[in-house]
Order: structure tokens, then C-alpha cells, then sequence
């Protein structure tokens, strides 16, 4: 145990302490939460042609052209319709903004290097699972799931 | 900690900028001596660089790069003065070249704050000591050692009698010698009382140096002269101590004339005025403060020169310090003059002085003196002291009509002047306008005259930031040169259409890049001379850089006219590195070629000092792609590579055509629309597959088709046609509407999307419109081309 917690230390070394767990198609998965900008309900989407259907197309973020990519479509699920609690959570990294349209946003939880569960296949877009009070979370791997490469 | 001086920090932009613009320069002008004869005005003109970088590195704190550059002044200061003497040039060259590497590299060093140490010149110093040695010769040493220092300026010409003046010499491994000194003078303190020492300030870093150099000189009164020398003697390291008395010479001249010869010549003219400026002894470049004086008399006065004549040299800020400087001018108004000089930065006095009467200027000590020196001496200052100096207040109104701004608040600017441009069109087309019925004549006349001026607006502030391309090229003949100079290539570098005016921000961007694809271009791109002769290539290896417009664009191009690329070596090498993404058969030329700026993709065998590790072209792709840019690479084996850069005008303001496309909100660039038209059924030829216009016959495409958007098959005549035409090729393009004719300010998509290559699909980029929609802009060109490319392959033709 002591020698796989050495482990996660370097392997989550980036994680802020804190990750923000939302759900979509009644699975929870969660953001790394320094990773987050701004939490807002869905707004008008400007579809942009020849991208692939996950990736619904542009906002106006204060005046910055922001992608929007939707989740479900994004993990292969099918598409939902969008509700009240429907809502986009817009990440950055790098400088880089991208929306991301979730079935509904939960809690903000803590959590360490030692809580997670890395996960075995690499490219993935979830880079460990945190099992906890008997709920399963996904933690993203932010990189993957905008499919580029990491910058370091 | 600080690697500068603190509080120079504000200075740090400045002192960063103008450097580096010398040092370019510098580059510039060896570039063009290297081969060709060094002119006294060249020498000149790196003397007169190196001297302004060592001033303002010494201002800045930068002891480093300040010595570094005395010691390159140094060796130009012996060819100015001796322009017989013999060097050897490609090894001065080299050196010369290295320390304008070393500089410049400084340069980022003192920016960079995660750097904290200076770089050490140390090394590249004793080399460029050691040349100049050897220029100088054998009489050089004896120089060395004492001739450059003179007693005479121990002496002050007013020392009182009384003062006695004791040298004491340290040994040469003595530590800090300054502290040394320092308790020297304390511990005389009860027996002798010291008036001063000489070097006069002993907290001073140089002066530890000249210390041990030439020895330290402590002034004193006392009784008992033998006891002090024997306390001196006592002191730490201390290896001589003795008692000095003024030389007789050169000080008895002074003396006996307080005004230097030379400042009043025999023919000057009546109504010319003389002030004296005297400097604080702490005065800093005190030449500098002189030119500065001089200068800002020009409204009152007309200055006709100075003694010391030339304030450049480097001898001239002693002489100041000494005598005092003289102004020689023509006024109505001597006591503003003087007002005016009193006000100067760290002047101590300021008066008129009067030519002294003959017989008593050939005082009776010069006679005795130098008695040959004295009719010889004015004849030097004459010129200057007649020549009327209209150039100098010429050359001050020329620096004073051009400022340097900060590129940010440029930016800024031009942001400002994009939301003005924007706001004002979402005004003055303003929905709410469609529902006043009152008479909107003069609204409407004043939102024309408010257009005019805001385009007029938009026009000043896009020149203010165009600079020529030359900036970006030039850098390049210092880099085929380094090559020439390792590869042995020998190749030529030419420029087409270097004035070329582009985007200031452009030209940064284009920097890196640059350097990139024109090292590649020598290093793989240009043969070795045998391999070239084997191939019965005559001409001269060149590379071209050239510079052009070209719709909106700015088109950069490096040429060579080396080796070319093989496709077929490209393909096995893409299929080898698993990077090939569709059958070999189906790539084109110009996507063959682009293989090598996949990441990871190098041919070149062996790894050189420059290229090959195949890092380069990917990267160079990405920065130029970031800015809105695209590069193609075309090549022909054994004739040579072209490498295209494309990257639009400005990256800001552009005037478009808002059209839907099934609900799809585009915006086509209106300089490559020719027309908007309605179609009616007899202009159609082939079942609409053609339409007959301006007695051409053009092909029509619907734009739904062309981005693959769903919608309804409208007829063609329920729509609006867009004659479109870039880079001579021209297409009649479909669309549902048309929304709008406004401005946008184009901003490239997120670099999120950059792996969908929307940009070679005919999306430019997009722009939040003023009631915060967004719209896709098309470019064009793109479009035609890649549409003829596909008519060539006989596809998705309408």
C-alpha cells in the first residue's frame, strides 16, 4: 500500500487537493478544480462545420471564442437533452479555454494523491478513479480528453 | 538579487532596446566589412557603438557587458588612431562577431528572471586583450604599465604648498586594495591630517585597479613627514611607500593659464560668446552631459563648437572635468545662455569667459615650457572652433521627431480602435433604427462622416505599426554566414521585396521561423560544392528570402537552389515513422512534402550543429499556424526547395460579407468577392453544374456542400450567388442569405481545434459580432484552390 501511494504521489503530483465531481449519464466524474474558469448554464452554441460531432462548436465567453465540446458524446454515451441542471463547465490549461456541456455539476470534494486509483490503460481520457461511501469517480485527464499533447 | 543596478529597473526597457539595436547595427556593419575594406567612418561607427554600450551597461550597474565592450572600444580605439596598423582581420572578425553573440545573449540573460548570475566575459575579454596586444606591438606594454597614467592629474594646478603627497604601491596579490587604502587614511588620523587621495574616491570598484596600477596617493599636512611614511610602510601589504612631488611640466603650463590653449583662436569673430561649464568631480560621462548641454541651448543660442572640440572622443570627458568645457555661441541673451547651462544635470558653474589678452595667454611658463608647442597648439581647434555647427542641432531635431512607444500600448491602440470600428457599425446599423419614423437624413449623414474618420483612424494606427520585413531578414545574413563559415557552402543569401511593410507583430512572429527554415535551407537544402559540381550545378548556391502581398496576405518565401526533396524518400521515411495517415498513392506533392513538418520527421541522416534532429519544422509550423498563418513547402528534386509562409496583413480588422448557409452564420472577406447576384434559370449551363456571367462560363458550388452542413436543397435562383476571385482563380459560390456588410476583427480558432485543420478547409478564423453572435470567416482562396484540386480528381463537383 505504503509503496503504491509513493507512487500516485508522482504520478498526481499536479492535483490541486481539490476536484469538482459532476455527472453524465449517471456516472461521476471529476476535474482537477484549478483547472476550472467558470461554471454557466448552456449558451447559444455557433455549430462550426467539419468537426467532429462531440465538439458542438463555438461560444462567445466575454468575448473570447470558446470551443464546446459535449461530454456524453465526448465518452461515446448517447445524447441527452439538455435540462435546467444541464450546464457548461469551462476549462483552461495552457491558456487554452474549452466548454464542457454535463448532465449536472454535484459538490466540490477533497482529495489526495493517495485517494486515487490510477488507472491501468494509458491514452485514456480518465486518469484514476477515486472509490469512496461507495460512489465511483472519474478523474479526467484533462489533456486527453481535448486530445493534445501535454505540454511538458 | 538583482543583476542591475536597483532603481534602473524603469530603465531596463530602454537600456534593452537601444542595445539592441546597436548591436544590430554593429552586426549590419561588420556583415558588410567582412569582406570588403573597414572605412574610417565604420570604424567610427563601431567605436562610437561600443562606447554608447559601455556607458549605458556601466549606467545600467552591467559591469560585465560595460568591460566587455571597453575592451572591443579599446581595440577600435588603436585602429582609429593608427589606421596603418597591421591585424590579422578574420580573427578580429571572429572575435568581434563573439562578443556581439555575448552581448546580445546578455541581454536575455538580464531579462530572464529565473537567470540570476551575469555571464562571466572574462575569457572572451583576455582574448580580445590579448589582439589587441599584439596590435600595439612591443611599445604597447611599456604603455600598459605607466605610460597611460599621468602623475600631472595628482596634482591639482591650486594645491596649496603645505600639502605634502606620499605614493604608496601595494603588492600585486594585495585583496581589495580600495580597503587597504581606506585604513591607510584612517590610521594617519593622528598624525597627519589627509586632505585627499588620489583616485579620489576610494569606495569605488575601479579604483581598486588603478590602485595597483599606479599606486595610491594620499595628500596630507603634517609636521612629521618620515613618521607617516613609516605608519604607511607598516600598513598590509604595503611594499613601497614615499613621498612625490608635482612633476614639472605639463602642470606649470596649466597653471600659469588657467584657460587651456586652444579654446580661443585668433580669428574668431567678435560677436561670438565663450561660457565655461564647470562639472561636479562625480560627474559621470561627463562628455555626455556636455553634448547634452549644448544641445539644449539650441533655442537660445546658436552654439558654433566646443573645446574640447570632438565630445565624442573618449579623451574629452577628462578634459572637461579638468578645465571645465567650453561653449562657444552666438546669442542675444548671454545670461539666459548661462541660466540655462547653471540648470544643467551635475554642472557646478557656469560663467562667460573673455579671450585673455594675447601677451598674457603666452604666459611666461608656456614659453619657457614647450615653447614649440605654442604657436602649433590653436591650429588643431580652429576648425572646430570656426566651423559653424549647424549639423549637430540638425542631427538633435532629426532624433527628437521620433519617438520609441511600447508595442503594448500599441496594441492596445489597435484593440481600441477594433471596438470602435465595431461599435460604431453596430450602431449606426442598429435594429431599433428600422423602427423610427422620423426622418433619419441627418443620422444618416453623420454616421457616414463618423465612418470616414473611424476608417481614416484605423488606417493611421495600422501604419504606425508597419515596419519593413528588411528587420526580420537581415538578422538571416548573420546566420548564413556563421554557416558558411562551419559548412563551407559558400552560399549567397538574396533578398526580393525586403521593404516589404508588414505588421510589427508579423515581423516577431516571423523572426524564429525564419531562422529555422533558412538554416535548413543551407545546411539540407544547398549541396556540398563537390556534391553540386558532380551534379553539374554551375550557379552560385543562393538562397532567396522575398517578401510580397498578395490578397490580404503577406507572402514570405524562402528559395534555394539546392538538392530538393524526394517525394518517394519522404513517403518511405512518413511509412517508416508510422505517420502516414492514408494510402501513399493518395498524397499529393505539396502533402508529401509537408511530411517533414510533422513532428518527430527528419531525413537527414547525421545530426548537425544546426538541423536534423527534425524538432524544427513542426514547431515552426505550429508558431507560424498560431498567428493565423500557413506554410507550404514545394520542391523539386535536384532544382531546389521553396518554403511559403502565408500570414494575413493585419491580425485585426477586416471588412466582410455575412451570408447563412442553412443556418450556418459565414462571413466571406470582401476582397475576394467580385459580385452578388440572384440567378435566374436561363444562366445556368449543365443542369446548374455551370453559370454564364460577365461572359465567363464559372462553375457553382453550393456552400452547404462545401462544409457538409445539412439543409434543405433550395433552387439555385432562391439563394444569392457570390462571384468570388482570389489568387486568379474565380468560382460562383451559393448561399441562402445575406445577413449583413460589416467589419469583424478576426480572431483564429482556439488552438484546441488546430487538429482539425479548419484553417485548410477555408476557415480563416472567426469574430464575435456586435450582438455577440458569432461568426466562421471563410478564406477564400483556400477554398478555390482546394475545390480545382478536387475538380482535378474529378469529386464532389455539384
Amino acid at each position: 500500500m505504503s509503496e503504491q501511494g509513493f507512487e500516485n504521489k508522482e504520478q498526481f503530483a499536479d492535483l490541486s487537493g481539490q476536484i469538482m465531481t459532476f455527472s453524465c449519464n449517471d456516472e461521476v466524474y471529476a476535474f482537477d478544480i484549478k483547472d476550472i474558469t467558470d461554471i454557466m448554464e448552456v449558451p447559444e452554441i455557433t455549430p462550426v462545420p467539419k468537426l467532429p460531432e462531440f465538439l458542438l462548436g463555438v461560444m462567445n465567453l466575454r468575448g473570447q471564442v470558446v470551443p464546446v465540446m459535449d461530454f456524453n458524446l465526448r465518452m461515446g454515451k448517447p445524447r441527452q437533452e439538455y435540462d435546467m441542471k444541464t450546464c457548461v463547465i469551462v476549462t483552461e490549461r495552457d491558456k487554452a479555454n474549452i466548454g464542457i456541456i454535463v448532465n449536472r455539476v454535484i459538490d466540490v470534494e477533497l482529495v489526495t494523491a493517495k485517494d486515487i486509483i490510477p488507472y491501468p490503460q494509458k491514452n485514456s481520457v480518465i486518469r484514476g478513479i477515486i472509490e469512496r461511501n461507495g460512489v465511483r469517480e472519474s478523474l479526467i485527464d484533462w489533456y486527453a480528453l481535448v486530445e493534445i499533447e501535454r505540454n511538458n | 538579487m538583482a543583476k542591475f543596478d536597483a532603481g534602473m529597473e524603469s530603465m531596463l526597457d530602454t537600456f534593452v532596446f537601444e542595445t539592441s539595436s546597436l548591436l544590430e547595427e554593429l552586426d549590419d556593419i561588420l556583415m558588410r566589412t567582412e569582406n570588403d575594406e573597414l572605412l574610417p567612418d565604420d570604424i567610427a561607427e563601431i567605436f562610437r557603438v561600443m562606447h554608447t554600450i559601455k556607458g549605458s551597461a556601466a549606467m545600467m550597474g552591467l559591469q560585465n557587458m560595460s568591460k566587455l565592450a571597453h575592451s572591443v572600444e579599446d581595440l577600435f580605439y588603436i585602429i582609429r588612431e593608427d589606421n596603418s596598423v597591421a591585424y590579422d582581420k578574420p580573427a578580429m572578425y571572429e572575435l568581434l562577431f563573439a562578443a556581439s553573440d555575448d552581448l546580445k545573449n546578455e541581454i536575455d540573460v538580464i531579462q530572464d528572471d529565473s537567470i540570476e548570475e551575469l555571464t562571466d566575459f572574462t575569457e572572451l575579454m583576455e582574448k580580445i586583450h590579448a589582439f589587441a596586444a599584439v596590435m600595439k606591438g612591443e611599445d604597447a606594454k611599456a604603455e600598459d604599465s605607466s605610460g597611460g597614467f599621468d602623475l600631472a592629474a595628482v596634482f591639482p594646478d591650486d594645491e596649496p604648498e603645505e600639502v605634502v603627497t606620499a605614493k604608496v604601491t601595494f603588492d600585486a596579490e594585495c585583496m581589495m586594495p580600495c580597503i587597504r587604502g581606506l585604513i591607510l587614511v584612517k590610521g594617519l588620523g593622528d598624525i597627519a591630517e589627509v586632505c585627499g587621495t588620489f583616485p579620489p574616491d576610494l569606495n569605488d570598484d575601479s579604483s581598486g585597479d588603478l590602485i595597483l596600477k599606479n599606486g595610491l596617493f594620499i595628500k596630507f599636512v603634517t609636521d612629521d613627514n618620515n613618521a607617516v611614511i613609516e605608519n604607511l610602510k607598516n600598513g598590509l601589504n604595503v611594499q613601497n611607500a614615499e613621498i612625490v612631488t608635482k612633476p614639472s611640466g605639463g602642470g606649470a603650463a596649466a597653471a600659469a593659464s588657467d584657460i587651456p590653449d586652444g579654446v580661443f583662436s585668433d580669428d574668431e569673430p567678435e560677436e561670438m560668446s565663450t561660457a565655461r561649464v564647470r562639472f561636479d568631480e562625480e560627474c559621470m560621462m561627463p562628455s555626455i552631459r556636455a553634448m547634452i548641454l549644448t544641445r539644449g541651448l539650441g533655442d537660445i543660442a546658436e552654439v558654433c563648437g566646443t573645446f574640447p572640440p570632438d565630445l565624442d572622443a573618449d579623451d574629452s570627458g577628462d578634459k572637461i572635468l579638468k578645465d571645465g568645457l567650453f561653449i562657444k555661441f552666438v546669442t542675444d541673451d548671454s545670461n539666459a545662455v548661462i541660466e540655462s547651462l547653471k540648470n544643467g544635470l551635475n554642472v557646478m558653474s557656469a560663467e562667460l569667459v573673455t579671450k585673455p589678452d594675447k601677451s598674457a595667454a603666452a604666459a611666461p611658463a608656456k614659453t619657457e615650457q614647450k615653447p614649440a608647442s605654442a604657436p602649433a597648439k590653436p591650429a588643431p581647434a580652429k576648425p572646430a572652433a570656426s566651423k559653424p555647427a549647424p549639423k549637430k542641432p540638425a542631427g538633435g531635431d532629426k532624433t527628437s521627431s521620433i519617438i520609441s512607444v511600447k508595442l503594448e500600448k500599441l496594441d492596445k491602440l489597435l484593440d481600441l480602435v477594433a471596438e470602435i470600428v465595431i461599435t460604431e457599425s453596430t450602431v449606426i446599423s442598429n435594429p431599433d433604427l428600422k423602427n423610427v419614423t422620423t426622418n433619419l437624413d441627418r443620422f444618416q449623414k453623420s454616421s457616414r462622416e463618423l465612418k470616414k474618420l473611424t476608417d481614416e483612424l484605423q488606417d493611421v494606427v495600422m501604419s504606425i505599426r508597419m515596419v519593413p520585413v528588411s528587420t526580420a531578414f537581415s538578422k538571416m545574413t548573420r546566420v548564413v554566414r556563421d554557416m558558411n563559415k562551419t559548412l563551407g557552402k559558400g552560399v549567397s543569401l538574396v533578398f526580393e521585396g525586403e521593404e516589404t511593410e508588414v505588421d510589427k507583430s508579423i515581423v516577431d512572429i516571423l523572426n524564429d521561423p525564419l531562422m529555422h527554415i533558412v538554416r535548413n535551407a543551407v545546411d539540407h537544402g544547398i549541396e556540398l560544392p563537390d556534391e553540386r559540381a558532380k551534379a553539374g550545378k554551375t550557379e552560385t548556391p543562393t538562397v532567396t528570402l522575398s517578401a510580397g502581398y498578395d490578397s490580404g496576405e503577406v507572402v514570405i518565401a524562402c528559395r534555394d537552389n539546392g538538392a530538393g526533396m524526394d517525394r518517394e524518400k519522404l513517403l518511405a521515411k512518413g511509412r517508416k515513422n508510422g505517420i502516414l495517415t492514408k494510402p501513399e498513392s493518395e498524397y499529393t506533392d505539396r502533402e508529401a512534402f509537408g511530411l517533414i513538418m510533422a513532428a518527430g520527421f527528419s531525413t537527414n541522416e547525421t545530426v548537425t550543429e544546426y538541423s536534423g534532429r527534425g524538432v524544427g519544422m513542426d514547431v515552426v509550423r505550429k508558431n507560424i499556424e498560431s498567428v493565423g498563418g500557413k506554410l507550404y513547402v514545394d520542391s523539386k528534386l535536384g532544382e531546389g526547395s521553396t518554403f511559403t509562409i502565408k500570414i494575413p496583413l493585419s491580425l485585426s480588422i477586416i471588412d466582410v460579407m455575412g451570408i447563412d448557409v442553412a443556418g450556418y452564420n459565414f462571413s466571406v472577406p470582401k476582397n475576394s468577392i467580385v459580385e452578388l447576384f440572384r440567378a435566374t434559370d436561363d444562366m445556368f449551363v449543365e443542369d446548374g453544374r455551370l453559370i454564364m456571367r460577365r461572359g465567363m462560363c464559372l462553375p457553382v458550388y453550393r456552400m452547404s456542400k462545401i462544409f457538409e452542413v445539412k439543409g434543405e436543397n433550395k433552387p439555385l435562383t432562391d439563394g444569392v450567388m457570390l462571384l468570388c476571385d482570389d489568387g486568379g482563380k474565380k468560382a460562383v459560390f451559393f448561399a441562402d442569405r445575406l445577413i449583413a456588410d460589416q467589419q469583424v476583427v478576426v480572431k483564429p480558432f482556439s488552438t484546441l481545434l488546430s487538429r482539425y485543420k479548419l484553417k485548410e478547409q477555408g476557415l480563416s478564423g472567426c469574430s464575435v459580432l456586435g450582438d455577440g453572435s458569432i461568426t466562421m470567416i471563410l478564406d477564400m482562396k483556400e477554398i478555390l484552390e482546394s475545390l480545382e484540386e478536387a475538380d482535378n480528381n474529378e469529386r464532389t463537383r455539384l
